[in-house]
Formats: C-alpha cells, sequence, structure tokens
C-alpha cells in the first residue's frame, strides 16, 4: 500500500517535471522544423524524463532513493480516525456458537470488526483469517483473498459501528488427520494499520469407529472347506472409512494369519475363510478363535478374542458305483428311480456324511432329488435314493445325475457325477383314457358343467 | 397344406361359424325392427322390442343349452390346447405341476368352465329367447352335450396317448365339436332364415 503511494506521488513530480523542464532544460524547437502539436512535444518530453529517471535509478541508486524519501508524502488520516476496532471471532454450528467441533461437524466462522469511526472517515478493512491446526507450529492463512469491508458496510448497534464476515474457505475439518486444539485468529488491516483478534481455540473431536455384531457363520460343527464366514457391523459416526483386520488364532492364541479390508461405515464387513485360504485340511480337529483390529486412521481398537470355529475332524471316503435303476423298463416321468452309490470311510473309525442327490435334465438342471445322513465305516455299504425326480417337463430328455457327499472321496472330490444314456419316456399323461383316473377326469367335468349351467340357469334366466 | 395347417383352417371355421351366428342374430334385430317401424306409425324404443319378443324357452331348454356351451368351452380348448401338436407354447403341458397332478385335466376344465365358460354361458344363451324354437329342434339340442363328450373324450384319449398320435380320433372330435356347434347355434339360424323369407 505504502509503495503505492509512493509511485502516485513519484508520478505527480514527474509530471510537474514535464512542465519545469519543458520551460528550463529543453530547447525550444527550430523555427525550420515543422510544427508539431504540443501533446507531441509532452510525450518527447516525458520520454526524456523517464528515460534520465531510470538511468539515475541504475547508476545512481542513492540518489534515486534520496529523491524517493523527499518526495513521499504520509497517509491521509485526519486527526479524529480512531483506531479502537473491536475484533470478535465465533465459531457457529448447529446455530449456536460453540468450542469442539466433529471432524465432519459443518460449522461457519463469523468475525465480527466494531468500527468507531463514521462513515466519512472510515477506510476500507481488508479481513484475513488465521489457523493454527493440532500439532502444528506457525498459523496459515485460510482465505487466499482477503475479506474486505467497505466503509458504507456497517449497521449501528449501541452506539458502534459492526461489520460482519464469514469465511466459506473454512467450514469442516473432515480432511484433517489430527485431532487436538485448533487455534483460529483474525488480522484485520485499514491499509495503514493492522490489527489482530484474541485466539479463539476449538477443539477438534474425533469420533471413533465401533465393531458390533460379531458373527461367525458356518454350518456345526464345520469342516476346513465348508463355508466359514466372519461377519461384524462397522459404524463411525464420522463417516470415515475404517480398516478392519481380521486376526486368526490358533488354539494357543498364537496369531496364524491376518487379513484386512478397508470399509465404509454402515455395511457390514465379511470375510470369507475360503477365499482367504484361512484354513486347510491340516487344521481338521483343531480349535480357533479370531479378534478385529480396526481404526479410521485416528483412533484404532480391538474386540475381546472371541471362540471359533472349532473343526471337526476330516476323514477320507471311498465311493464308486453309482446307478439309476428306473422302476420298470418304460422309464415313465412319473415313476420312481432308484439311485444308489457304494461308499465307505477310508479312515478307521465311523464317519457321518451328507449324501445329496441331484438330477439333471433340461428342463430342470440340477435339481435336488433328496438328501440323507448315512454313517460310514470300513465296510463298503450302498447308499439308496428311491426317488420320483422327474415331471412331464422332462419327458423324452436323458437325463443325469450327480452324488454329492459332505466328505472328500478318494479322488479329492465331493461328488461324483454319471449318465442314464436312454431317455425317459415321451407319455406325458400318467393313467390311459379307459382307467379309474380317466373317467373320474371325464366325470368330474361333466358334474362341474352341469352344476353351473344349473347355477346360472337359477341366477340368470328367471 | 399339411396337417397342422389344416387344423388350423379347421379352428378359423369354427370361429367364423361363431361369427356368422353373431352377425345373424344382429341382422335378425334390424330386419325385425325395420319391419315394425314400416308398419307401425308409432315410435318405440330398441329395448321395449326386445321385451316384446321375449319367448320363454323352459328351463330344461335353458339348462341343457348353458351346459352345451360350458362343455364346447372346454372340447375345444381340450382338442386344440391339450397337447403340444397344434400350439406348441401355448397347451396343458406347460404346466406341468397341473399336467403331473391325477385330476390335471379336471383341474383344466374346470378352469375352462369357470373363466371364459360363465361369461359365454351367461351372454351367448339368452339370444335363444327372441327366437321360436320348435318341439324337435329343442329335442335335437338333447344330443349336443352327447356330441360334445365324444370330443372331449376324444381329446383326452389324444392327451392320454401322446405323443402317439391318432388322426382319426382327432377329426372324430372336431366333427361332433362341429355338428354340436352348428346345432347350437340352428335355433337362431332358422330364425333369421325365417325372417329372410318374411
Amino acid at each position: 500500500m505504502k509503495k503505492g503511494i509512493v509511485l502516485c506521488l513519484l508520478l505527480f513530480f514527474l509530471l510537474s517535471m514535464i512542465q519545469v523542464q519543458g520551460d528550463t532544460a529543453v530547447p525550444p524547437p527550430k523555427p525550420s522544423v515543422a510544427k508539431a502539436p504540443s501533446s507531441r512535444s509532452s510525450q518527447i518530453d516525458f520520454d526524456k524524463i523517464f528515460k534520465a529517471l531510470q538511468e539515475g535509478k541504475d547508476k545512481k541508486p542513492q540518489k534515486f532513493d534520496d529523491l524517493k524519501k523527499l518526495l513521499y508524502i504520509e497517509p491521509f488520516v485526519t486527526k479524529d480516525y480512531d483506531k479502537n476496532f473491536t475484533l470478535g471471532l465465533t465459531v457457529i454450528a448447529n446455530d449456536s456458537e460453540t468450542r469442539n467441533v466433529t471432524r465432519n461437524e459443518e460449522f461457519s466462522v463469523r468475525a465480527t470488526l466494531g468500527n468507531p469511526n463514521p462513515i466519512e472517515i472510515r477506510r476500507v478493512m481488508y479481513v484475513d483469517l488465521f489457523l493454527l491446526e493440532p500439532g502444528e507450529k506457525a498459523f496459515r492463512k485460510v482465505n487466499s483473498v482477503p475479506a474486505m469491508i467497505m466503509n458504507n458496510e456497517y449497521e449501528s448497534k449501541d452506539g458502534k459501528n459492526y461489520s460482519y464476515r464469514r469465511f466459506p474457505e473454512l467450514t469442516s475439518f473432515s480432511k484433517i488427520k489430527t485431532i487436538g486444539p485448533a487455534v483460529l485468529k483474525l488480522e484485520v488491516s485499514d491499509g495503514e494499520s493492522s490489527w489482530e483478534s484474541n485466539n479463539y481455540t476449538l477443539g477438534i473431536i474425533n469420533r471413533p469407529p465401533a465393531l458390533e455384531n460379531l458373527t461367525l457363520q458356518a454350518p456345526e460343527p464345520p469342516k476346513f472347506n465348508d463355508p466359514i464366514i466372519y461377519f461384524a457391523n462397522v459404524t463411525d459416526l464420522d463417516e470415515d472409512l475404517v480398516n478392519v483386520t481380521l486376526h486368526i488364532l490358533d488354539a494357543q492364541q498364537r496369531e496364524l494369519t491376518n487379513e484386512t479390508q478397508l470399509t465404509k461405515p454402515g455395511k457390514m464387513v465379511s470375510f470369507i475363510a475360503n477365499q482367504y485360504g484361512f484354513f486347510d485340511r491340516e487344521d481338521s480337529g483343531k480349535n480357533f478363535s479370531y479378534y478385529y483390529t480396526f481404526g479410521d486412521g485416528i483412533a484404532f481398537n480391538n474386540t475381546t478374542i472371541k471362540d471359533g470355529p472349532n473343526l471337526r475332524k476330516s476323514v477320507s471316503i471311498w465311493v464308486g458305483k453309482p446307478v439309476v435303476v428306473p422302476e420298470d423298463e418304460n422309464q415313465y416321468w412319473w415313476q420312481s428311480y432308484n439311485f444308489s452309490l457304494e461308499m465307505k470311510n477310508q479312515d478307521p473309525g465311523e464317519a457321518s456324511v451328507t449324501t445329496s442327490l441331484f438330477t439333471d435334465t433340461k428342463s430342470h438342471p440340477w435339481k435336488a432329488a433328496g438328501s440323507q445322513v448315512v454313517t460310514l465305516t470300513q465296510e463298503p455299504q450302498t447308499v439308496y435314493f428311491n426317488v420320483k425326480p422327474f415331471d412331464v417337463l422332462d419327458a423324452n430328455q436323458t437325463f443325469g445325475f450327480r452324488f454329492a457327499y459332505s466328505e472328500t472321496d478318494q479322488h479329492g472330490q465331493n461328488h461324483i457325477d454319471a449318465q442314464n444314456t436312454d431317455p425317459i419316456n415321451p407319455k406325458l399323461v400318467r393313467y390311459d383314457f379307459v382307467s379309474a383316473l380317466g373317467l373320474a377326469n371325464v366325470l368330474i367335468i361333466i358334474i362341474l358343467a352341469m352344476l353351473v349351467s344349473i347355477f346360472m340357469e337359477r341366477r340368470f334366466y328367471r | 397344406m399339411n396337417e397342422h395347417e389344416l387344423r388350423i383352417l379347421l379352428l378359423i371355421i369354427l370361429a367364423a361359424i361363431l361369427v356368422i351366428g353373431l352377425l345373424a342374430h344382429m341382422h335378425y334385430f334390424v330386419r325385425i325392427t325395420n319391419h315394425i317401424k314400416r308398419t307401425s306409425d308409432r315410435a318405440f324404443q330398441k329395448e321395449d322390442l326386445k321385451i316384446a319378443l321375449r319367448i320363454h324357452q323352459g328351463s330344461n331348454f335353458n339348462t341343457v343349452m348353458l351346459f352345451s356351451w360350458c362343455l364346447f368351452v372346454v372340447a375345444i380348448a381340450f382338442l386344440y390346447f391339450l397337447t403340444p401338436e397344434i400350439f406348441p407354447n401355448w397347451n396343458y403341458f406347460s404346466f406341468p405341476k397341473v399336467a403331473s397332478d391325477s385330476f390335471g385335466l379336471a383341474y383344466f376344465a374346470a378352469a375352462l368352465i369357470i373363466l371364459p365358460g360363465i361369461l359365454i354361458g351367461i351372454f351367448i344363451p339368452k339370444g335363444y329367447k327372441y327366437y321360436q324354437i320348435s318341439r324337435p329342434l329343442k329335442q335335437a339340442t338333447l344330443f349336443v352335450p352327447l356330441l360334445l363328450l365324444v370330443s372331449i373324450s376324444c381329446s383326452i384319449y389324444l392327451g392320454t396317448i401322446y405323443p402317439v398320435t391318432d388322426k382319426s380320433f382327432w377329426y372324430l372330435g372336431y366333427a361332433s365339436l362341429i355338428v354340436a356347434l352348428i346345432i347350437m347355434l340352428s335355433p337362431i339360424g332358422k330364425g333369421y332364415l325365417e325372417e329372410l323369407r318374411a
């Protein structure tokens, strides 16, 4: 500002010099030279002065500075100008002043400037907001352009003139990664002098995330390769992304492995054991436990240790000879089909194995046809499924079938497939026309039509 | 013309007979109205004319015709929509839950009687009350349910042996159906012809 005033005065001086030099230093134009307009003459003079000053600045800097000092005039301020400005700073959240805000809470910073001067002698005021973030050592300026208060932008209150400004550059601390007290202050300038407000200390609070409803979803008791899923509800009032780490512990509570997921709050985090390969066959028969650690980048916490899963002992079974025998050779869709499979336990002792049958036709791909739990020993035994798995849409189609079992067989598989080459008989209706069912259907149709007719005759024709 | 096209053509003929019957019935009224307008100098309402023309045909006749029209709906649906032969995508076997049931045919027939059958039964047989129906013609209508039962039985037989087919049963079923339809519409046809002669 001061520099600007000096330059203005220098320009004024130079213009004065034009007149002076025009009178003394510059010789008058020769009569023989064509007459130039007076403005042209002034331009030439000014150029010479400007050039002389530039040369003086380069060659005689000391004299140039002396000249500047000589020409400098103090800014004009009346003697009545009162510099007792009042500076106020307020943080408003949820329509009331606050001294603490959470990281994602919206707030506004309001600056109040009390100016005792009447409008005639007021000066334009420039307001800047400075912030000292938690953990930082120096204030930083929040607003890139100073907020200006013009002379007429005041309202009178209790004999004083007040003006207010808000700073849209600072409305939350959502991006801040350190919590603690932040300090705000104002700096106000009238171009001549500047004043600072008192520090306003604002506590920044982080609300830590929480992990709730920890569950372990698995068959009871689960096998090592069963679908074992760890679930937990993630919440964070500040809506920060939460790092959730699942720690798997062995029976001695030593950590075996851990996996981390970055989760949005309000969602359920899940860890599928098979997907991460937490357990393998060697873990069969062992007990495990788990806990979570979680954090939002500022606050970290962990859950208590929870038991599970307790994996059941795994056995190896032998399977073979998947066979289907229809009720009769016609293979009608409505008949029973006897599916069988030979099974035995390859390990000593008994093993309880769930065996399921699925049939596969074009109309009904892999339809569940039955399931049973069988106790296997080292003696081979045949497991039977005498079922009616087909319907009318399966007529005239070939079919395949699958035995699925809860233990691993000699090939490391959990199922065995087979195909029946002969198609299901194409006949659709299961009874003959001249049969009890066929005649019963005709009789029902007649009786129904008769009853409806009698009803309608009585209801609509009388 | 192949077998499928022929059967569709035969269905169109059935529909055409029904439409002709409806048009004859409507034209019958137009002619009577015009005739009365010519011979009478008094203005009259159409509804009054209908009331004046009503003839009570008797409860037995009405019941037989209602019964016949219900069976007609079942017979035509069974003939064309029981097996996938004519309409592969629109047939009884497209509903496997019903078709697999022991009384699936009865369910199918019940649905036909209750939904379209009742609607047809309410309106179509009411047309008979505007015609003078002779006793021999009324006696002839007693054979209509028998003819329709023959048609339904043929269709059920074809359904029970499907995918084996027997054309003769299908045509027998169609023949009995079209004869039954002609007898059912004959009171209207006869009355219309008499009106044309007048």
